[in-house]
């Protein structure tokens, strides 16, 4: 059951992703042959409310819906930051 | 309501909603980051045993699977209940710059001539596919992300790597497009 709202996200994910067109071949060439804002926009949008979201969370130390700190975890960072934060 | 949701998105709704399921992920706990479910379903596949970097327990990322499950679903569900069936309307320039590369103008969301059956089933399509996918999983998994893992979470985050990463999956696509695709296509 705890993975339920892991699902219910994805699903909207794929919603958006299907419908913004994000996942069309075609939206990406358009993208990369600099014909269309579309796909800018999209991704201008997401990482400037993401910037802003990700400052508050960390500003006002925001907790998960378990108590814990939010932190971003990418495995990338993982390895190398550990050592150092502990 | 159902007539706005069936038209395509606009890019504004589009980018906040993405924006929006990132947090939505961070309040659950997890990080976004849509990749990651390549190592895991490797280490299920018993990668561990040989590859250090697979050797790890992946019944932590059981999580991402199921978002990805969803996603699966989702597309589904845009595509069945979702679509009026309508075309991608990319600009005139790119469709007539894709005409030249072989590429018909949108009848659906993908070129058929690069994903449908037939292409899958042709030796020059299916190495297109087979290559493409091999280059996408080594070079995600060598960048420690995608896309969603460091053009949405990283950026967000103000992660130099990220950053660099991100410059990287554009110059790639820069040169696909400009450079291989004519060659290849």
């Amino acid at each position: 059951m705890k993975f339920v709202k892991f699902l219910i996200a994805g699903t909207l994910f794929g919603i958006v992703m299907a419908k913004s067109e994000a996942l069309s071949w075609f939206r990406i060439q358009e993208m990369f042959r600099f014909q269309s804002f579309h796909m800018y926009g999209i991704i201008g949008t997401a990482v400037t409310l993401g910037i802003i979201g990700v400052y508050l969370i960390k500003k006002f130390k925001m907790r998960d819906l378990n108590g814990n700190p939010i932190e971003i975890q990418l495995c990338f960072f993982q390895k190398k930051k550990q050592p150092k934060d502990i | 309501m159902l007539e706005f949701i069936q038209q395509p998105w606009p890019w504004y709704i589009s980018g906040a909603l993405i924006a929006g399921i990132m947090f939505l992920l961070l309040f659950f706990g997890q990080s976004f980051g849509f990749s990651s479910n390549l190592r895991t379903i490797c280490a299920i596949g018993g990668g561990g045993k040989f590859v250090k970097f697979f050797d790890f327990n992946w019944k932590t990322q059981i999580w991402n699977l199921v978002f990805l499950l969803g996603a699966i679903i989702g597309g589904f569900i845009a595509a069945q209940f979702l679509s009026t069936g309508e075309t991608v309307k990319i600009s005139e320039s790119t469709i007539s710059d894709l005409s030249k590369l072989g590429i018909a103008a949108p009848s659906s969301i993908q070129p058929s001539e690069l994903f449908s059956m037939d292409a899958m089933f042709s030796v020059k399509g299916f190495f297109i596919l087979a290559f493409g996918g091999i280059m996408v999983g080594f070079g995600s998994r060598y960048a420690g992300g995608c896309t969603s893992g460091h053009a949405i979470s990283g950026l967000s985050d103000l992660q130099l790597p990220s950053l660099i990463a991100v410059m990287g999956f554009f110059a790639g696509g820069l040169l696909m497009t400009f450079v291989l695709l004519p060659l290849i296509l």
